[in-house]
């Protein structure tokens, strides 16, 4: 009597066979990685401050084995419970090199701007020589992503002068992940 | 390799499909769906998902019946291995992603899991770029396989119920997962007088969870009639039927967060034609279900 379990087999082995071989052979997942930093300005109501980010470390190690490409997606700055009528001006860079100046009211700020929400009239403008500083070490992480670190660093003021204000600036990068079955 | 063996590895492999699409692939401390699904914010997520809520909505609830022929009293019990499969159609690869705020253009065609390469999109304003990612099941046909057992019957009534469970397994490996469905069917035929035709009608529930991240639910009424020539029983039913699967994960697309989001099964109502064959204390049974999501399910059973 194994008739019966040969059709039901037939029948398994046509449906995963012409049905599906599960995984595709190779397939990427762009992993988005956000470099951040939160700065908080002095007394004066200044800041200045930096952050060296091993970008691998951004990356779940599930999918950091193989990175094949990599891109910037945003520059993001957001002003956390800023006084609403304050001015808030500043730069971010990468590695010393300015990427982004920023100028605006705190209400302005209060919600997250960024190069792709700039605000109208806009409030970050982009700093072509820092972009470009951003790619090369990008670029320079798909060769070397162990050891690949990046260096972003904000300056600025808040004025009249709030103490422990803090300003969050984030750099969204996608790292392709390459999976295969 | 016996036969046995080679028949119990394509179970297996059918499983691991499964396992994998719904999010246990056993080597990995996520599966690669969940990896992907995390890169998506809210609306794309749901886009990249919608055609495994749809085939697996209408998997699930596949395979329950395959005669409305039920006794009207004594002891009968059958156990089944029911194995369904829903065919991936071309609309179920792609879907309309959403980019981020302030990216121009602001929508693109993206692949959802049963889908190809993800687009490379560059803003036109800033020359900013984002990808979406790639499909990650190679598939023309989802498959589902569960085991079923029937008892009845009392009054005309059957009850039947499936149960998969799966351990948490690691540390982080393989999340718990659970699969579980009853329902009830009840004889009508006997109320009717003297037909061509048996008559039953049912309603059934079904249930499944993976770790936090999916938790879909499914009924199902209907109303099924079969004749019975000798060995073979030919039979059909309509159905009405729901299913949802909710998804719930931190996406760390800008402006992502937790993401909790409920998707509607595409399947409301099913028309199904099959037949069974009988043969000692085996039955083959194998059917066809049309509706918005066209599939087939067949299997063997023992005993009833």
């Amino acid at each position: 009597m194994m008739k019966p379990w040969l059709i039901l087999g037939v029948l398994i082995v046509a449906l995963v066979t012409m049905g599906s071989s599960c995984v595709n052979d190779s397939f990427i997942i762009p992993v988005n990685v956000p470099l951040e930093k939160v700065y908080e300005t002095n007394t004066g109501g200044q800041w200045d401050d930096f952050a060296d980010i091993l970008i691998i470390g951004e990356i779940p190690e599930s999918l950091s084995d193989d990175i094949v490409g990599s891109r910037l997606v945003d520059i993001e700055v957001q002003a956390i419970d800023p006084p609403p009528g304050a001015s808030v001006q500043g730069t971010a860079s990468v590695n010393g090199i300015p990427a982004i100046s920023f100028g605006g009211t705190g209400a302005q700020f209060a919600n997250p701007v960024s190069l792709l929400n700039p605000g109208v009239p806009a409030v970050i403008t982009q700093n072509q020589a820092g972009i470009d500083e951003l790619v090369r070490v990008l670029d320079l992480f798909l060769l070397d992503p162990d050891n690949t670190t990046v260096r972003i660093s904000s300056a600025g003021a808040v004025s009249p002068p709030v103490s422990a204000q803090q300003i969050r600036v984030t750099i969204t990068v996608q790292a392709d992940a390459q999976g295969s079955n | 390799m016996s036969k046995s063996l080679r028949f119990l590895g394509g179970i297996v492999t059918a499983g691991l499909c499964v396992f994998l699409v719904v999010g246990a692939p056993p080597a990995s401390a996520q599966s690669i769906v969940e990896d992907a699904l995390k890169q998506l914010d809210g609306p794309n997520g749901k886009g990249y998902m919608q055609p495994i809520a749809d085939l697996f909505g209408a998997n699930m609830q596949a395979g329950s019946y395959h005669t409305a022929a039920i006794p009207k009293a004594g002891f009968n019990i059958a156990f089944d291995i029911v194995v369904m499969g829903g065919f991936v159609g071309d609309d179920q690869k792609s879907f309309d992603g959403v980019l981020p705020t302030g990216f121009n253009p602001a929508t693109a065609k993206a692949p959802t899991v049963f889908g190809e390469k993800g687009p490379l999109i560059t803003d036109a304003g800033t020359g900013l770029s984002y990808r979406f990612p790639d499909g990650i099941i190679n598939a023309s046909m989802f498959p589902l396989i569960v085991p079923q057992l029937t008892v009845g019957s009392f009054m005309g009534t059957e009850v039947f119920a499936r149960y998969v469970f799966i351990p948490k397994l690691g540390e982080d490996a393989l999340p718990s997962t659970t699969l579980w469905g009853a329902g009830i069917r009840h004889n009508v035929s006997q109320w009717l007088g003297v037909l061509p035709v048996d008559i039953a009608v049912g309603f059934f529930y079904n249930k499944f969870t993976s770790g936090d991240l999916i938790d879909y639910t499914g009924t199902q009424i209907g109303a099924q009639a079969s004749k019975t020539f000798q060995l073979v029983t030919v039979y059909g039913g309509l159905a009405w039927e729901q299913s949802t699967m909710n998804l719930k994960y931190v996406s760390t697309a800008p402006g992502g967060g937790a993401v909790d989001i409920d998707l509607d099964g595409a399947n409301t109502f099913r028309f199904t034609a099959g037949a069974l064959l009988k043969l000692g204390i085996f039955r083959l049974f194998g059917d066809i279900n049309f509706g918005s999501v066209t599939h087939l399910s067949g299997g063997i059973g023992l005993g009833g």
